[in-house]
């Protein structure tokens, strides 16, 4: 789609985003004024649309500035519970844009804290980059497993050739993170450049069964062009779901 | 009440609803995100219209009681 179009449609598309959380307020103003039981009724019909239409709207706009990358993605992700774990497979061209759909969505619309496992990107780098995107930083806390750094105010620092100190770090945000939750590992295919493809997947293994007990989703991001095919169907057989991107 | 909100479903929201669907048509989105996108814009703006209609029918009511929604 030409650039113009594009920005033509997501102004309309933010406007009418607008529009709506405007009139799901409305409702709600209304609802706490008006005394009479049947009008309250129908306006609380009304009202429930209207967090409807919230949800269409935010994914029209999504679905306009990601293309059907979006749109595959947010269905998958719908499926993520408390004890569940999705495999998100993407070619490298699509990586950014998976971190950004994601954490929009768990975090900024549904509210979820995240532990950010940062394998690929030092956690400052990150943070300012989801500052850009617009997504809550505060619900987010950091595992970064840094080759460089030693030392870090945004983020437990582990290395990544050492997933004993990986799997411990996640443990011990887990239990201080309150409310609901998920592990997002970005990106689970990098450990292999670190350790032994057994290893890893031993790892992947653990990771599942122990967010599973703890009732903390898991997503496990995976780039192809980082990954075997056979190392792929291993970590495929082991997560609930696998969205491909 | 009732007035802002019924101006609000047929003016505001309708409005921007249309403008958005005409443009989505004019432009030259892949067919298959065009129709996902026109589907829930559609959804909408049949939903805003119901809308409008309900609170139409409890206006009436409210003129015919002289209650202190009007």
């Amino acid at each position: 789609m030409n650039r113009q179009n594009s920005e033509r449609l997501l102004a309309l598309a933010k406007e009418i985003l607008d529009q709506e959380k405007k009139a799901k307020d409305l409702y709600e103003e209304y609802i706490e004024k008006i005394k009479d039981t049947s009008t309250i009724e129908v306006l609380r019909r009304i009202l429930e649309d209207e967090k409807a239409h919230i949800k269409l709207a935010s994914e029209v706009l999504g679905t306009i500035q990601h293309g059907s990358t979006y749109t595959r993605l947010r269905d998958g992700l719908d499926r993520l519970s408390e004890t569940n774990s999705i495999l998100i497979s993407c070619g490298i061209e699509n990586y950014l844009k998976v971190n950004t759909i994601v954490l929009k969505y768990l975090v900024n619309e549904k509210g979820s804290n995240c532990i950010y496992v940062a394998i690929n990107k030092p956690c400052s780098s990150l943070i300012e980059t989801f500052k850009r995107e617009s997504i809550d930083t505060n619900k987010l806390s950091f595992v970064e497993c840094a080759t460089v750094s030693t030392e870090s105010k945004e983020a437990i620092l582990v290395k990544p050739d050492n997933l004993t100190d990986v799997t411990m770090s996640i443990s011990r945000l887990i239990e201080k993170t309150p409310g609901r939750k998920f592990v997002y590992m970005d990106a689970l295919s990098t450990l292999y450049i670190f350790n032994p493809g057994n290893v890893v997947e031993r790892f992947a293994h653990h990771l599942i069964s122990s967010t599973k007990l703890k009732k903390t989703g898991l997503i496990l991001v995976s780039v192809k062009e980082e990954i075997e095919e056979k190392s792929m169907a291993v970590l495929t057989t082991f997560c609930d779901k696998k969205i491909e991107v | 009440m009732l007035t802002e909100a019924l101006s609000f479903e047929e003016i505001t929201i309708s409005r921007r609803l249309l403008t958005f669907l005409r443009e989505l048509r004019d432009s030259d989105m892949d067919a298959m995100t065009r129709i996902e996108i026109e589907r829930k814009i559609g959804r909408m703006l049949e939903e805003s219209i119901s809308h409008s209609k309900m609170i139409t029918h409890m206006l009436k009511k409210v003129m015919k009681s002289e209650q202190a929604e009007f």
